[in-house]
């Protein structure tokens, strides 16, 4: 089980990561999240929904009105050219975290 | 559902229903909505799948930042967040959009608390001192016409002086009191100024600690009012039942009782009335605030009169003794003014009972 602090900050990269294959909704993403993560971790829908309109805000993503299959009115979310980017550059900046955290833990019994 | 719907309506009550609050909930009830019918599809029961649910919500204070929402109420930099500040780039920037105009840094509930406990530490000095300005004028008033009736053998200038010392020396020991409280409440000036913005959990604390002392606040009013209105009874029994020799030189003293009468009203009520008067600084950010320590009361309409009431009258009353020599009846104002201040005070307490009912 991993702790929400531990993984807050990689939020925004997961939801960007998703958005890359193509435009989603809240409640998607989170599923979609869950399929990946299994019961190791489970997103809060405020801490999913605060990430959406972080990224919104800072235009990484865009949102636009839709519609589910049965008519229900749903807010829709596409990466922008500039999320792409930030992407890239938090990927990188992930192996590199990661990369660096793996050589303190080398050794360590866990 | 409606469990959930109840459920979002509490969470986001205690924020004020702006444009972005309400897309927030009505995004937040979609996705729950969503959740509950994807659960009830998996085989859950109503019970389990709201459960689930609600516990998948999270936390809307801990995320109201990036809502949004106390950019409405509060706003802060989002970097100041655990969230952006684990992040770089361009998504530190703060979801609140375009910068408006700047608002005062919201108040916290340490503050709030810090500043209930000063005032309720320092509420009887101010107490203490707005009542020795209403007794300032006794010891003149009881020796001029002690000295008039010939009663003690003192001449009336000697009366006067000694009369008039007393009054200074018991003026200027409350300033240096009302100076004293108000250096300590000094680091709470921008609440007394009404230079913060206020936060829904605060106002609710405040609200509940001035309803807890309600209860007291109005017993004490009502004694007070009463001592006020009674005020009048020992210059009248001196006047009505007293041998007229024994009056023109008592009644200077019985003026001096009525002043104890009017300082013990005010005591009493001032001290009583604290938390009601954190709860109005807390609950208003509008910066009409008077000067001084009548900026503290400034919502108790009977603070202020008694805070510009009192001093005007000493001041007539000097300058009409003084100007018309008129030492020997210029005690008349003391117990209209008493009666006065009682008849106002009840009015003005019953006009703030109804608008506070309606």
């Amino acid at each position: 089980m991993i702790s929400a602090d531990a993984i807050r900050g990689y939020v925004d990269l997961m939801v960007l990561s998703l958005l890359r294959e193509r435009p989603s909704y809240a409640y998607e993403l989170a599923q979609q999240i869950h399929a990946v993560t299994g019961t190791e971790y489970t997103i809060k829908q405020t801490t999913l929904y605060t990430a959406v309109k972080r990224l919104e805000g800072a235009s990484l993503v865009t949102s636009y009105a839709g519609a589910s299959a049965s008519g229900k009115p749903r807010t829709y979310y596409q990466i922008t050219a500039n999320g792409l980017e930030h992407l890239e550059q938090k990927v990188a900046e992930w192996r590199d975290t990661k990369s660096v955290v793996d050589r303190f833990i080398e050794g360590v019994e866990a | 559902m409606n469990v959930i719907t109840a459920y979002l309506e509490t969470m986001f009550s205690a924020y004020p229903q702006t444009p972005r609050m309400l897309e927030a909930k009505a995004e937040l009830h979609a996705m729950m909505e969503d959740a509950y019918t994807g659960y009830l599809a998996t085989g859950l029961s109503e019970n389990e799948a709201v459960g689930r649910v609600i516990t998948e919500f999270g936390n809307l204070d801990e995320v109201a930042p990036q809502l949004g929402i106390s950019a409405d109420i509060a706003p802060r930099t989002s970097a100041s967040t655990p969230v952006s500040s684990a992040m770089s780039g361009p998504t530190a920037t703060p979801v609140a959009g375009p910068a408006k105009s700047p608002v005062p840094a919201p108040v916290t509930h340490d503050e709030a608390e810090r500043y209930a406990e000063a005032r309720r530490r320092t509420e009887p000095r101010l107490a203490a001192a707005v009542a020795m300005f209403v007794v300032s004028p006794a010891p003149l008033l009881a020796l001029v016409t002690l000295s008039t009736g010939g009663t003690i053998g003192l001449g009336q200038d000697h009366a006067v002086l000694i009369g008039l010392a007393c009054l200074l020396v018991v003026v200027v020991a409350a300033v240096l009191m009302l100076v004293r409280r108000d250096h300590e409440l000094a680091r709470f000036r921008r609440l007394t100024a009404g230079e913060f913005t206020r936060v829904p959990g605060v106002d609710r604390w405040a609200d509940e600690l001035a309803a807890e002392l309600a209860p007291k606040r109005a017993t004490a009013l009502q004694v007070a009012i009463g001592l006020w209105i009674l005020a009048a009874s020992p210059v009248l029994a001196m006047s009505l039942l007293a041998e007229p020799a024994v009056t023109s030189s008592w009644i200077g003293v019985a003026v001096a009782g009525t002043l104890i009468m009017v300082a013990t009203g005010l005591v009493v009520f001032i001290s009583a009335n604290w938390a009601q008067s954190v709860a109005e600084t807390l609950t208003k950010t509008d910066s009409n605030a008077y000067a001084g320590y009548a900026g503290n009361e400034r919502r108790s309409i009977v603070g202020v009169i008694a805070a510009f009431y009192w001093p005007l009258v000493v001041a007539i009353f000097l300058a009409w003794s003084f100007l018309g020599s008129a030492w020997g009846i210029s005690w008349i104002i003391w117990p209209i003014a008493g009666v006065l201040f009682g008849a106002l005070a009840s009015g003005l307490s019953a006009v703030e009972r109804y608008r506070a009912a309606q």
